[in-house]
């Protein structure tokens, strides 16, 4: 698990962009598994396992929370097709696993819309659990929670480093939260890294703290 | 089961029972009024798919009704002399020609441009208008006065089929439509269909390629409308450029509206309502039938979003999401 911290406007999500290929990079390469995926499309990228947490819940408002897990589900599975998605089954005991992983599990039926924002971020977490990506892509997944969902979610990440084996890319600036995770860690400011290290090691860096706080004068 | 899912369930297997025990109770004419109606239907449920299932707002759905109305009349008129005249040869024909069309067409509009939403609709509605003109120019599919003499649907002996038994033909091919809608909208695809019209950009982060499956459902689409087409150049004997222009793709989309586009038996019903209600204004409401149901229009969207039966017919959802949710 690595964290990339930095203040807004830094070029934290626009870098998950470049990786999940919503932008094409204007120079470089991005390697995965030692192959250069810089320009393919997003949905080729997903398939050779990434899978990507959106900062607003990227969760289907308008499905129950069962039908929200049964499509990363079936991708998970290799379905990607309109004929292979006809015949696909999925599995109960891997769905109710997941619906217990973040905390949903008596709540299948309901409409996602309905559910409390700290609900929907667990169950785009769960999303990616199910979609059986190598690499998960984490855009501030405690925005908008109170201090108690923050530590729920720090805790269902760690979950899934330590049982699930994923790696893991976290953005964050909330460094009360970063801190909870208990992993490396870069700083960028304006598109650059300017630190890195443990959170005790960054957060005293000057660079940092100029970065957060403004220079003293 | 909720309440409200029994409740749908009961309408539909009510409503599909009704249509099969109407010719017990009305007669010959009106049994011929209720063909063209259920032959509607299943224009309507081919737009129901495409609209409610996975967002695709089309309004230029009658350009597969048409070639599949046209192929129908080109064959059994035996302008095709290659294929024979076969009714068969004419309904297989109205099928692929209609799914090839709209496969290329919804290949140009999702993979070649990505087109969605307005501009979507935009696209569809002036291809409908380049068909009418085309049509009304191509003396091989009879120009402005369209194909005449169509024969009628008839038995392997070459009889023309009663007026029962055209009704419980086209009754049942409507029934294998909505059921096969239904089948795709219940499955996985259907749940993933779902998500693309909810969320595209989320759908293809999952590595779902979301062109493919819209190309893949307007195809099944156009096929399904085309097979509507074809029955329909058999019921009234002749085609013209109409059917496969703006005019009839939007009264489409008003059935669909007003049945209600996220429950498939909604859109099927809304065709059936409107056809019939248009035929009761048009014959006490005179020349101004028309305005009312622009107004009935109008007021169903704005005082029930989900169409006169959107509620009433929604069913469970399929038993492996479990429990909640309608469909």
């Amino acid at each position: 698990m690595q964290c990339i911290l930095g203040p807004n406007g830094c070029g934290k999500t626009t870098l998950f962009n470049v990786v999940t290929g919503e932008f094409a990079p204007d120079g470089g390469e991005v390697r995965l598994g030692g192959r250069n995926v810089a320009g393919l499309s997003p949905y080729r990228i997903s398939r050779l396992g990434v899978a990507r947490k959106f900062q607003v819940p990227g969760v289907y408002p308008e499905l129950s929370v069962a039908e929200n897990i049964e499509i990363p589900l079936a991708a998970g599975a290799g379905r990607y097709g309109p004929l292979s998605l006809l015949g696909y089954r999925p599995d109960p005991v891997r769905r109710d696993r997941l619906l217990d992983l973040c905390g949903l599990a008596g709540k299948a039926g309901d409409k996602v819309g309905e559910i409390a924002h700290g609900e929907k971020q667990r169950l785009e977490i769960a999303m990616l659990v199910a979609r059986d990506a190598e690499l998960i892509l984490l855009d501030e997944p405690t925005a908008g929670m109170s201090g108690a969902e923050t530590s729920a979610v720090a805790s269902l990440i760690r979950r899934l480093r330590d049982e699930e084996g994923k790696s893991i890319l976290v953005i964050e600036h909330d460094m009360n939260f970063v801190r909870q995770l208990e992993c490396p860690i870069v700083v960028m400011v304006r598109g650059k890294i300017v630190a890195e290290g443990r959170y005790e090691e960054v957060s005293r860096d000057p660079r940092v703290i100029e970065s957060y706080l403004g220079k003293r004068h | 089961m909720t309440r409200s899912a029994r409740l749908g369930l009961s309408l539909t297997v009510l409503a599909w029972a009704g249509l099969g025990l109407a010719p017990l109770v009305l007669d010959d004419w009106n049994i011929g009024l209720l063909t063209q109606y259920v032959t509607y239907g299943i224009f309507a449920l081919s737009l129901g798919l495409i609209w409610g299932q996975a967002g695709i707002l089309c309004f230029g759905q009658a350009i597969f009704f048409g070639i599949g109305a046209y192929s129908m009349a080109l064959v059994t008129l035996g302008k095709l002399p290659w294929l024979g005249d076969s009714q068969w040869t004419g309904l297989a024909l109205a099928v692929l020609l209609p799914m090839m069309v709209a496969a290329l067409l919804g290949w140009i509009m999702f993979q070649g441009r990505a087109l969605s939403g307005a501009h979507l609709a935009i696209v569809t509605l002036c291809a409908a208008v380049v068909c009418e003109i085309a049509a009304r120019r191509w003396e091989f599919i009879g120009g402005f006065n369209g194909l005449f003499n169509v024969p009628p649907l008839s038995a392997p002996n070459g009889d023309p089929l009663s007026t029962n038994a055209t009704y419980f033909f086209v009754g049942i091919a409507a029934l294998l439509t909505y059921l096969l809608s239904l089948w795709i909208g219940r499955s996985p695809l259907g749940t993933v269909l779902a998500g693309i019209r909810n969320d595209e950009r989320r759908t293809l982060h999952f590595g779902y390629d979301v062109r493919l499956h819209k190309i893949f459902v307007f195809t099944v689409s156009g096929a399904m409308a085309g097979f509507a087409g074809g029955l329909f150049t058999t019921q009234f004997g002749f085609v013209s450029p109409p059917l496969v222009g703006f005019a009839l793709s939007t009264e489409v989309l008003i059935w669909v509206a007003v049945g209600g586009r996220s429950v498939l038996m909604g859109a099927f019903l809304g065709a059936l309502a409107v056809r019939a209600t248009e035929n009761a204004m048009s014959a006490s409401l005179d020349q101004y039938w028309l305005i009312a149901l622009g107004a009935l229009f109008i007021l169903v969207v704005v005082v029930l979003p989900q169409g006169l039966f959107g509620k009433l017919l929604a069913l469970a959802p399929p038993r492996r999401l479990g429990r909640g949710g309608t469909r």
